[in-house]
């Protein structure tokens, strides 16, 4: 008998399609974000020649993408497969009653997530080159680059999740902690305001912390903030979070277990 | 062979009081469990009885591995349930009647078709299971409604197929006929006693619903503020309450009560209705034949000996009942 | 209804209220980690808001002709009111974790509004961090203004963080109304929350014609605080489509309010029509 874990990755996208409200939700607000986003940053940079080295349109891409990535990853609703919501309605045994760790299933649930949505970011960015708010990537090479970064931002922002979503083992709701880590990363990753324009020591802070790898690279490649002769070393960067970020998570997740122990589901 | 194998289990818990008390008094403990040894063989089906708060669902967590014990330990079909989660979950099904293992969003066959995959499950033999399944709970009606619409009974339903569908050797059932009206419950029973009889599986059945018990369970395990307290067949329990038993007599009009029957003591009198309790020993029969011979009554109305009486007797207290010989 | 009857009834409503409330607020503070991330959550938060605000006003100087403290006075009064209605309301957004815990279903049965039992179900700690950044901004701001205080001012400015509140309360039972009745649209309240949240704090005369007529006419995020903050600024002047909009944002809030509360009414009504 051999499992068929990949196949766990269809559970995510599969809930979300059952639901048309939700798919229409998506839509509409991914559509207003980039929309809303392009035009804000586009007023804000309306006299501003260049914004350090990079020109408007650039500058608006960036900022654009970086609201793109952010939402997307937030749609899931009260009903996507999270320690929270497990813990809530007291299901969270089950995942420690299969064939699967919870961890491999958390992970295949998380790729789902993931794909899913990536599939919106792709189509709120075809909108915007369709709409002419975004800049195209400069060439096929950056393109490619900045897709590779994408994924292993995905990696580095799944890890910083579970880590957030595990800690609903220790405290009784997550809230404080959840919202605590939304300020953090959407400060420190870039999403919120690009990190060049932070002040020398916070930009410190931010280079040396894991958020910025989620979001900020891949954009800054796709954007040209970070040239195509720089991609290495920060894909390097990237990979070393993820690598760094997967034990930390497979620490949690032994942790959690010895605590659900405790807790006896 | 034994399939659980639970011996000299104990776990207590630390209460956690209040923020602001937490750092004057030590917080008080509860033993959930004390010294539990059980041992449940392969063909087995055991009904593990107790009141709220007794220890039964702390057993229960302790033998599927949710929870570690204190001190002694559990072996599933020679697995440790919490060290060996992954391979032990392959030998166990389980349900926890009050929570559902669907996926919320998604159909009740999606959620099958996910458990099937992380079984590893071959097509054909996941078909055949599902129609199996089908044939006793009556899947297909309602197989294709998400799980948040589907009513309780539903529910209940699917989270058992989801529980057998891997034809687990060893099954935990807690509450697993909470909300299912009279016929499905029937059914249920009838596939539960089915995989019974079938001789390799062990089953343990925690409920309230003492019917349950009676209809399904051989042996019975009686668990009170931690401890076993019975351990034996539903037969012997029964035999237990035996010794209550009692007979309601209608006399006919005119008369007085029999002034003396032998083995019988009268315990109630009201009007023509006489209340009579046995003596140990004494057969039901006998006692009628006694009666009638005098011609003195006009019915004769056996309390047959309930479970639930026992029960009831046994939880308020009445401990005498178990430790006389 | 008799006006004795409606009184009463409002006393009894008030006196629930005060009692979950309570409770909900004990239950919050027996959980230390909680508490104290409430606070850190104020004092991030505070640090994001106030870059943002260094950021946008060191690189972007020409804000439509607004100076520094000025903006900052309109994002002032959204936090305000933003903190107000997170201190009375915010618990709407847990509509569908509600449901999924099945403790919806018991609201509906309880003789107590579902709004109210919806609001006391769970005590805002965070409130408490918003409270905080919006007071630290606005003693920045008024620093920076050096204001003659008047009694109509201030009278002026209390109106608009009510009425702000209430315009974030209308929208957000719009939302919730539609939660109701069409589940899984939930990702609603969080995209209110950022429309709000970050394209209230600008003057509205940065953005082009259509986000203009957009934050207007169709979700009134620039009534929260943009229009009356320009009329206390004495800017009513160079306000998009005139300066009468300036004095009508209570008048505003009230009608959203009838559309919330409509909202609010059908998707309850649907909600326990289908009774999942």
């Amino acid at each position: 008998m051999t499992t068929r874990v990949h196949r766990l990755a269809r559970i995510a996208p599969l809930a979300e399609c059952m639901r048309g409200t939700r798919l229409a939700t998506t839509g509409f607000v991914v559509a207003t974000q980039v929309l809303l986003y392009a035009e804000l940053w586009r007023a804000l940079y309306a006299h501003t020649a260049s914004v350090a080295g990079l020109d408007v349109r650039q500058a608006v891409t960036y900022s654009t993408l970086a609201a793109l990535a952010t939402t997307a990853r937030t749609m899931r609703g009260a009903t996507g497969e999270s320690v929270k919501t497990r813990i809530l309605d007291g299901s969270i045994a089950y995942w420690f009653l299969r064939p699967v760790s919870a961890r491999r299933y958390r992970a295949w649930y998380g790729v789902g997530e993931a794909l899913y949505s990536s599939a919106w970011v792709v189509g709120g960015l075809a909108l915007g080159l369709g709409l002419g708010l975004v800049a195209p990537p400069a060439s096929a090479a950056v393109a490619a680059v900045s897709a590779v970064s994408f994924g292993l931002g995905l990696v580095v922002l799944y890890c910083l999740t579970v880590l957030i979503d595990i800690a609903a083992f220790w405290t009784v709701s997550t809230d404080g902690v959840t919202r605590c880590y939304e300020f953090v990363q959407s400060l420190l990753s870039g999403a919120l305001i690009p990190l060049w324009f932070f002040p020398g020591w916070l930009g410190g802070v931010a280079a040396g912390l894991p958020f910025a790898a989620g979001v900020s690279t891949p954009i800054s490649l796709y954007a040209g903030r970070i040239r195509l002769a720089d991609a290495v070393p920060a894909l390097a960067g990237q990979a070393g979070w993820c690598l760094a970020l997967a034990m930390v998570t497979a620490l949690g997740w032994r942790r959690a277990g010895r605590r659900l122990v405790v807790l006896g589901g | 062979m034994t399939a659980i194998d639970v011996s000299e289990v104990s776990k207590r818990f630390r209460g956690r009081g209040p923020l602001i008390r937490r750092w004057r008094a030590t917080p008080p403990e509860t033993v959930a469990l004390d010294r539990v040894s059980l041992g449940i063989d392969s063909g087995e089906f055991v009904g593990l009885l107790g009141r709220n708060g007794a220890g039964k669902s702390t057993l229960i967590r302790v033998m599927t591995g949710l929870m570690v014990p204190d001190a002694g330990q559990v072996r599933v079909l020679g697995l440790d349930p919490n060290r060996d989660q992954v391979r032990n979950a392959r030998n166990i099904g389980v349900t926890f009647g009050q929570r559902t293992q669907l996926w919320w969003d998604l159909r009740a066959r999606d959620s099958f078709e996910i458990l099937r995959d992380m079984h590893g499950l071959p097509a054909t033999t996941y078909a055949g299971r599902m129609r199996e399944l089908d044939d006793v709970l009556g899947l297909s009606g309602f197989w294709d409604t998400q799980a948040r619409h589907l009513s309780l009974g539903q529910r209940v339903r699917c989270d058992l197929a989801a529980a057998l569908l891997h034809r687990p050797r060893v099954l935990f059932l807690d509450e697993p006929t909470i909300g299912l009206d009279i016929l499905v419950n029937d059914q249920v029973r009838a596939m539960l006693a089915d995989l019974a009889r079938t001789g390799d599986h062990a089953i343990v059945l925690t409920t309230h619903d003492v019917a349950d018990v009676e209809a399904l369970c051989p042996r019975i395990v009686l668990i009170d503020h931690g401890k076993t307290l019975f351990d034996g067949t539903l037969a012997d329990l029964t035999r237990i309450g035996a010794r209550r038993r009692t007979v309601v007599v209608e006399l006919a009009a005119g008369k007085g009560p029999p002034s003396r029957i032998p083995d019988a003591r009268l315990l109630e009198l009201d009007g023509a209705r006489a209340t009579y309790a046995l003596e140990p020993g004494v057969s039901q029969a006998d006692f009628a034949a006694r009666l009638l011979a005098a011609d003195e009554v006009r019915a004769i109305d056996f309390d047959g000996v309930r479970l639930e009486d026992v029960l009831r007797s046994i939880y308020a207290g009445d401990r005498s009942l178990l430790s006389a010989p | 209804m008799t006006v004795a009857t409606r009184v009463r009834r409002a006393a009894r409503i008030a006196r629930v209220a005060r009692v979950a409330a309570r409770a909900g607020l004990r239950e919050r503070l027996a959980n230390k980690g909680d508490f104290a991330l409430a606070i850190v959550n104020g004092v991030t938060y505070q640090i994001t808001v106030l870059l943002f605000a260094t950021v946008v006003f060191t690189r972007f100087p020409a804000l439509a002709g607004w100076t520094v403290g000025q903006v900052l006075l309109v994002s002032s009064v959204r936090l305000l009111a933003h903190s107000l209605f997170v201190l009375g309301f915010t618990n709407l957004r847990e509509i569908p974790y509600l449901i999924r815990q099945g403790r919806f279903d018991s609201f509906l049965v309880r003789p107590a509004p579902v709004f109210l039992q919806v609001c006391t179900s769970r005590f805002p700690l965070n409130a408490v961090g918003d409270l905080a950044v919006a007071a630290t901004s606005l003693g920045v701001c008024l620093s920076m203004l050096r204001w003659d205080w008047t009694i109509a001012r201030v009278c002026f400015l209390v109106l608009a963080v009510v009425s702000g509140a209430v315009l974030e309360l209308a929208l957000a039972l719009c939302a919730a109304g539609i939660v109701l009745r069409r589940p899984g649209s939930e990702a609603l309240f969080s995209w209110l929350d950022t429309v709000i949240g970050t394209f209230g704090n600008y003057p509205l005369n940065v953005f082009p014609a259509v986000l203009r007529a957009a934050f207007t006419f169709v979700v009134p995020v620039a009534f929260v605080a943009f229009y009356p903050v320009a009329k206390v600024l004495g800017k009513a002047q160079s306000v998009p489509y005139g300066p009468a909009l300036t004095l009508v944002a209570p008048v505003v809030a009230v009608a959203w309010l009838g559309v919330g509360g409509w909202a609010w009414r059908v998707g309850l009504r649907s909600y326990r029509r289908r009774g999942w």
